[in-house]
């Protein structure tokens, strides 16, 4: 006998499908089409030597779901706001609850009514693509059961979401403002905050990826969900009696599937505090823009820092070019900040009003709450009260530093950069006064320390040079680029992370630039190198130049390369190096000097390349410089 | 037997229902008046489950009504303004009750149809005013209620079609005992229908009797002194009118005794006269301050 608590009605249910069937329908049709199209596609491909085809259709298929995994960010609001509207509507909501169930049974009545034609959708157009493509290619199977799995625990996610987001609001427009605002919070908040601080707070670097991006389904399925092809390397000799390394497919590999299951689970425990949350909602909030009275002064006051910080940040990006550090671009970022809170606190009172008549004192008052919040923000990181800007590691933390994507590892490198990072501290407010102190050229460093319990710390620091600078050989440029020519640099910057050898190399070009005309760079010379050419222009030129620290020097300070070791040429050597299990394309940038002979001899003897100092061709000889002449 | 006990509801601060308290006899036709803004449909609303109270309770023979389905299997709900789905018919509403009602009598509802004559099949959202409220009773008395909830039951319905409801709904009454409560502002109405009455003002009951005693509690006096002539002392005046030597009384008190009284003083005319139901109503309110006011414009 059926709970009277919990029990399915299907009389609500019966009415709901007669009265929503195009929803599910247009899921339907939508899925549908995607998955013939592709099926359709996939049989045309396949061939007697279908395995490259076959699982790359595979991998395509996956591709689809990720996509659609997406929409059914878009189909689950949609639902839940089909579903729930009878909340938002005084009448509706009226006879719906006076009918004999509880409300337990209300609610899971409508919730399954709405999330099980969304799931049978997904599963017959499953079965009929398995249908289409499997017959002969059963290996296709798993790949159409992964395209359901991601589709089914997107639903369960995003639909569960929208239902909690339904018992927050009691307007059926709100809904989906709420329902995206909350998907995006966690990365809108974070970015924005970096963003605005980064204009200030002197060193900090925004970095790659967001922190609390899991926070926020949309973006981290858009950037977790993936599927790559794998290969495998296979060997033939052409024609010509050439040894060819290509890859043959070799399956698939689907990343992020944790992150779906993740979230599919937690879409299931925010459903169940939905109805937690529906067991007390009071009725006559039908209409309201917030339904749980203690949740509204939290719209209120999110909804304002909310917008400052949007506000600021996207004012910020459209007119300011040249963002410059110190107390005027805090005092800016706090003064639109204020602006943008402003907006959104009387906003958040109107609309919860539902009056243009907001503008009392009393509200004013938790307006000044939040400009206090705004104000403690700034100035705190401003002053650096959490020691962020003065943060510098010892020697003896750092296990390695990554710097212009070299990892440097050797105790006097490291050494080195630390005192780089405290001089560009030390500097700080000559630093932050930018392009106003006359600066000619502007260079950045990046620091990203791995340190030995685990911890990074990464820094960004604009070094800016004037011209009492560029005299001065302690100004900070000068100490910069000291450091990025010490030996370890030189040695990275030839280091590769394949071999070079006649083997692995697949193909080589070498582009040698040319030397200027009238002060105009002429286009670079593309020279051909087979894989054997290449592997010895390396290891018989470049790496025994590298060791003797010859070749591979940075000029920040002086690009115009008037030294006398300064070389205005670049010599890139391109190459596709292939693995026993992967390929890589590399290329080497390195600028040839006059001391690099081994280089230079190796170019002038294999491929005709005579490198003369820039001074011969401009006539300055108390400046010589090499310069690669191609004859 | 409907029970209400200090039930107390607010709106964001604003009390609705300040310690409200009522009974409504199993079997009795209830009519539950006031003025606007007094809570009438807030009461209502708790009646049939649709609201929770603050405090205070609300029952039905002893059992709450929130949230226990077996109680609101009992009560048909028929509001001042009807629900139905956007392109639903009678008949699918009918399907829709049929499913939800364990007696709803499928029978009645074929009867009811002869009688009412409305298109079952045409979508309701497309039936006049009055019509949509015939369907709505149509819809409640095929439902078999034992307690029947009416707010403004016959706003909207022509004078013939009134007369006809009030029939069926007081031939529930009569033969299967049916409660019903009704909301209205039509007193004329309710005084031909209500045994008991229930006067609400700012979410308290003020008055709440059956309606002959309140009848019998407030009388209409008319009379004429002569010269020197004047009322007796301790005499409750509610109201009072005068043109000429004419005087118009509203008295509190019993009808028989108040003319003992007045006879004494020997007046030039006498005469009493029962009062209406929505005289009862103003001048129980004009106590109450909610007087009609006299305005010059």
């Amino acid at each position: 006998m059926p709970s009277k608590t919990w029990s399915f009605n299907r009389g609500i249910a019966a009415n709901y499908l007669k009265r929503f069937w195009p929803l599910w329908g247009a899921w339907l049709a939508g899925l549908l089409l995607a998955a013939v199209s592709l099926a359709q596609t996939g049989i045309s491909s396949f061939g007697p030597d279908s395995t490259y085809n076959v699982w790359n259709f595979g991998v395509t298929l996956l591709s689809t779901s990720e996509l659609f995994a997406m929409g059914t960010a878009g189909i689950g609001v949609l639902t839940a706001m089909a579903m729930f509207h009878y909340l938002y509507q005084p009448r509706e909501s009226g006879m719906m609850h006076t009918l004999p169930l509880r409300r337990e049974s209300l609610f899971l009545t409508v919730y399954l009514t709405g999330l099980l034609p969304l799931l049978g959708a997904e599963l017959l157009v499953t079965l009929i693509g398995m249908l289409m493509t499997l017959p002969g290619r059963y290996a296709l199977a798993v790949s159409w059961l992964q395209w359901f799995g991601v589709l089914a625990l997107g639903t369960v996610a995003f639909y569960g979401f929208a239902v909690f987001c339904a018992m927050l609001t009691g307007h059926w427009l709100v809904l989906p403002a709420v329902y995206a605002v909350l998907n995006l919070t966690a990365v809108v908040v974070e970015s924005t905050g970096r963003d605005l601080l980064s204009l200030f707070v002197y060193g900090m670097r925004i970095p790659s990826g967001l922190k609390l991006g899991f926070l926020s389904p949309p973006y981290q399925l858009a950037t977790k969900l993936s599927r790559h092809m794998l290969t495998a390397p296979a060997e033939r000799i052409d024609g010509t009696g050439m040894l060819n390394v290509y890859e043959v497919a070799n399956g698939y590999t689907l990343e992020g599937y944790g992150w779906l299951v993740g979230y599919a689970v937690a879409g299931l425990l925010l459903a169940a505090c939905a109805l937690l949350l529906y067991r007390r909602r009071r009725l006559e909030t039908a209409g309201d823009v917030v339904a749980i009275a203690v949740l509204r002064p939290v719209f209120k006051y999110c909804l304002s820092l909310g917008t400052a910080l949007v506000f600021a940040d996207l004012l910020l990006a459209m007119v300011f070019q040249q963002p410059r550090g110190g107390y005027g671009m805090a005092a800016l970022v706090l003064g639109l900040m204020i602006v943008g809170a402003f907006i959104g606190y009387f906003a958040a009172e109107m609309l919860m009003q539902k009056t243009l008549k907001v503008f009392r004192a009393r509200a004013f008052r938790g307006f000044a709450a939040v400009c206090a919040v705004l104000c403690l923000f700034v100035g705190l990181n401003e002053l650096d009260a959490f020691g962020y800007e003065r943060r510098v590691p010892d020697a003896n933390e750092v296990d390695y530093i990554t710097v212009l994507n070299a990892k440097i590892d050797e105790p006097e490198t490291v050494e080195a950069l630390i005192e780089l990072h405290r001089a560009a501290i030390a500097d700080k407010a000559r630093q932050e006064r930018g392009w106003a102190e006359g600066a000619l050229n502007v260079m950045t460093f990046e620091l990203s320390y791995t340190l030995k319990n685990g911890g990074t710390l990464e820094r960004l620091y604009s070094v800016f040079t004037n011209a009492d600078e560029l005299a001065d050989p302690d100004s900070l440029g000068w100490q910069l680029e000291r450091c990025y020519n010490l030996p370890e640099f030189l040695r990275e910057r030839v280091t590769l992370s394949f071999p070079v050898t006649a083997r692995s190399v697949q193909y080589a070009t070498l582009d040698v630039q040319q030397p200027r005309i009238d002060g105009d760079w002429q286009p670079s010379q593309s020279v051909t190198l087979t894989g054997e050419e290449a592997a010895a222009l390396y290891a018989e030129g470049i790496l025994p130049d590298a060791e003797a620290l010859h070749i591979g020097h940075r000029w920040y300070m002086d690009p115009d390369g008037s030294r006398a070791t300064a070389a205005t040429t670049n010599v890139t050597l391109n190459m596709l190096l292939v693995g026993d299990t992967s390929e890589e394309h590399a290329w080497l940038d390195i600028p040839v000097e006059t001391d690099s002979r081994n280089t230079i001899r190796w170019l002038e003897e294999n491929k005709g390349i005579t490198v003369v100092p820039i001074s011969e061709l401009n006539g300055d000889e108390a400046n010589p410089s090499p310069i690669a002449v191609h004859r | 037997m409907i029970e209400v006990r200090e039930l107390v509801k607010s709106f964001d601060g604003f009390r609705a229902l300040d310690g409200l308290t009522l009974t409504v006899p199993t079997g009795a036709v209830y009519g539950l008046v006031g003025p606007n803004g007094a809570g009438k449909s807030t009461l209502i609303r708790h009646l049939t489950g649709i609201y929770r109270q603050d405090s205070g309770t609300l029952t039905v023979d002893g059992v709450p009504v929130y949230e226990h389905p077996e109680v609101k299997a009992k009560l048909a709900y028929i509001p001042d303004d009807v629900f139905y789905y956007t392109s639903a018919s009678t008949e699918d509403m009918m399907r829709f009750y049929q499913s939800q009602y364990p007696g709803f009598d499928r029978q009645r509802f074929e009867a009811l149809g002869e009688l009412l004559r409305l298109d079952r099949r045409r979508p309701i959202r497309k039936l006049s005013k009055g019509q949509q409220k015939q369907a709505a009773f149509w819809l409640a008395l095929s439902q078999r209620p034992e307690i029947l909830v009416l707010d403004e039951p016959v706003d909207g319905l022509d004078p013939v079609m009134r007369r006809q409801i009030w029939s069926l709904l007081m031939g529930d009454v009569e033969e299967h005992g049916t409660t019903v409560l009704v909301s209205s502002h039509n007193l004329r109405e309710l005084e031909d229908v209500c045994d008991t009455v229930g006067i609400m003002n700012h979410g308290k009951m003020l008055v709440e009797r059956s309606l002959s005693e309140l009848q019998e509690n407030l009388v209409k006096v008319q009379l004429a002194y002569g010269e020197g002539g004047a009322l007796p002392e301790g005499l409750t005046v509610l109201h009072e009118n005068r043109t000429g030597r004419l005087q118009q009384l509203i008295l509190r008190g019993r009808a028989d005794e108040i003319r003992a009284r007045l006879e004494r003083t020997k007046p030039l005319f006498l005469d009493l006269l029962p009062l209406s139901l929505e005289e009862i109503f103003i001048y129980e309110l004009g106590g109450a301050d909610y007087a009609v006011k006299d305005l010059v414009l």
